[in-house]
């Protein structure tokens, strides 16, 4: 299998309010960390994490919404950074995002004919008949309805879970390879839910696509993914096929995170108060779990532990194994 | 097309409620529509000089006669059209660079923000009626000089906010959604950002008219609009030169005062319940 993506050395820093008049000392936020990645086609790819775990910021470094620090990301073979602006649109045909939240990522004052008709337009696939034609197919492939009267909606019309299917349907009208969903589901009610994941389960069957999906929820990504990266504070911790990585966790984040799934009704700050806040600003050395790690030895404090292989295509980022 | 009405229906029910809003809005439409129809309502040619000047007013003049024996009332009626049609169109004009220079400031940030915003800055605190007056002094009296003017001193604070409002707008993720499908800049500018801060441009549309049509009525007053093209302010201007004030011709002065303010009350009230409208609009 050929990777699609290739991500090495991925590094997005944010500046942090502070150090002095003149900046000099000023900390910054890694919000990702020297990720290096491999995706490969056809592949099912689960980013899982917690909120601030930089899940959603490395998936807009991969479209180029935003601009990394460091670090290449290679698409087909070719540096996403690089790319001149008409050949940054060629690829974005090809990769598309379904958003987090359908209510904000669909513009409330166009039709939804024409917000699925938009990435047509802005690459200029033909007539508008053609444009039609293809946006009753996608509506289809979306199970939605394809009357006018539907098409002249808007998004404030129309229920959260067709929302949704408005924001799937926009990123497939382009017939891309590789679609990025960013927490599609984390927004919708339980049953509304289970309905879209059906769906994209569906899409993926019947194109043959590519996904890379992020979620906060490991029980979601064993259901979906066949491969998967658990990070933690901008870091790859774990990465591997998703049975290896479920059945055989070998770093203790993603032991936590697996421990954490029985409750139904999660405490959001279960972590915090089990094992201390995360410390975001802590990027000097050390491993960055060490706080909250159940097992720390002292030579976590000093040695920041990179990925190393335990079993093929198995990966994990901690000296304890 | 029916949802269209639908958003016309559910608006006017908001708007409906507010009092103030629905007098201006009569004021507005009632001037307008004789304004409009000038022909139909002036009792006499509104350039005939065949009356008795200074005639107070009676069953013959209903407003009574000016210096030169013209019907204050038609040569009311008349002027308004000169000062609503000053007032738009300089709010146009406005409205037009304000919302165009706070769509790039405010959407392309970094060096081209900084740059407007400062441009922006030095025409804000520049004293606008003295220029405005130095303006037309130079230029010469007259309707295009005064929309001239006031279409250089009169667009900073509406960029402002416009400004203020697409910085907003544009962290909304359906900006980053149209980015991500491959739109430019230009694109999204004007098909996802300025849609969605249309009321606010509205708003402040009919705001501007207001301070334009009172700018106009200054400025005129001064001596500096064109007295071929009479306005209210106009008419106010001759008044003064003519000895309105002491002869005691009141019914020369007071009937051009009322329609300014009678209009740019309307206009406020119409303006400000829009802004209170769209501004809840966009929190949504």
């Amino acid at each position: 299998m050929d990777a699609i993506y290739r991500i090495t050395d991925l590094t997005k820093s944010y500046p942090l309010p502070g150090g002095g008049l003149l900046k000099k000392n000023r900390k910054v936020f890694r919000a990702v960390d020297k990720v290096s990645l491999e995706i490969n086609s056809g592949d099912t790819f689960g980013i899982v994490g917690e909120s601030g775990s930089g899940k959603t910021t490395l998936a807009r470094l991969l479209l180029r919404l935003i601009e990394p620090t460091d670090g290449n990301v290679y698409y087909k073979g070719r540096d996403v950074f690089r790319l001149n602006r008409s050949e940054l649109k060629k690829t974005r045909k090809e990769i598309q995002m379904i958003f987090q939240d359908p209510y904000s990522s669909l513009d409330p004052r166009k039709s939804i004919f024409n917000i699925i008709a938009e990435p047509l337009k802005v690459h200029k696939t033909g007539s508008l008949s053609d444009i039609h034609t293809r946006i009753v197919e996608t509506l289809e492939l979306v199970d939605l309805p394809t009357s006018d009267d539907f098409l002249s909606k808007t998004p404030g019309e129309i229920s959260g879970g067709q929302r949704q299917r408005i924001g799937i349907a926009r990123a497939l009208v382009l017939k891309p390879e590789f679609v990025v969903a960013d927490e599609p589901v984390s927004m919708l009610d339980a049953s509304i839910k289970a309905g879209i994941i059906e769906l994209m389960t569906q899409l993926k069957k019947k194109i043959n696509l590519t996904y890379v999906f992020i979620t906060h929820e490991l029980a979601l990504a064993y259901h979906f993914c066949n491969r998967i990266a658990v990070m933690y504070l901008g870091e790859v911790v774990e990465t591997g096929n998703i049975d290896d990585v479920i059945q055989s966790p070998a770093h203790p984040y993603t032991r936590l995170l697996l421990d954490s799934i029985p409750p139904t009704e999660p405490d959001p700050d279960w972590l915090d108060k089990r094992f201390g806040k995360s410390d975001f600003s802590r990027n000097a050395e050390g491993c960055k779990f060490f706080v909250r790690c159940p097992n720390p030895k002292d030579s976590c404090l000093h040695f920041r532990p990179s990925l190393s292989e335990i079993k093929r295509g198995h990966m994990v980022a901690c000296q304890l194994g | 097309m029916r949802s269209e009405l639908r958003k016309i229906d559910r608006f006017w029910r908001v708007y409906k409620k507010r009092k103030s809003a629905v007098a201006g809005l009569i004021i507005l439409t009632v001037l307008v529509t004789i304004i409009v129809f000038a022909p139909v309502f002036s009792p006499y040619d509104p350039d005939a000089k065949d009356a008795i000047p200074f005639t107070p007013p009676g069953s013959e003049h209903l407003l009574g006669t000016n210096d030169i024996g013209v019907d204050i009332l038609s040569e009311m009626i008349y002027a308004g059209r000169v000062s609503l049609i000053v007032g738009i169109t300089a709010a146009g004009i406005v409205v037009f660079i304000g919302s165009l220079i706070g769509l790039f400031a405010g959407f392309l940030g970094g060096w081209v923000d900084e740059i407007l915003m400062r441009i922006t800055d030095i025409v804000i605190i520049l004293p606008r009626f003295p220029l405005m007056i130095v303006m037309a002094a130079y230029l010469g009296p007259g309707v295009w000089t005064i929309i001239f003017a006031y279409s250089i001193v009169g667009w900073p604070s509406l960029t402002r906010q416009i400004r203020s409002q697409i910085l907003s707008v544009k962290e909304a993720s359906f900006i980053e959604a149209s980015r991500a499908t491959g739109a430019g800049n230009i694109r999204i500018m004007f098909t996802h950002v300025l849609p969605n801060i249309q009321g606010i441009i509205i708003a402040n549309g009919v705001m501007e008219i207001m301070f334009a049509i009172l700018t106009e009525a200054g400025l005129s007053f001064l001596g500096l609009g064109d007295p071929t093209q009479k306005s209210w302010g106009v008419m106010l201007y001759f008044a003064q030169i003519q000895g309105a004030f002491l002869r005691g011709a009141w019914w020369w002065i007071f009937p051009p005062g009322i329609c300014i303010a009678l209009i740019s009350c309307s206009f406020n009230y119409i303006g400000t319940a829009l802004n209170d409208l769209f501004g809840l609009k966009l929190g949504k």
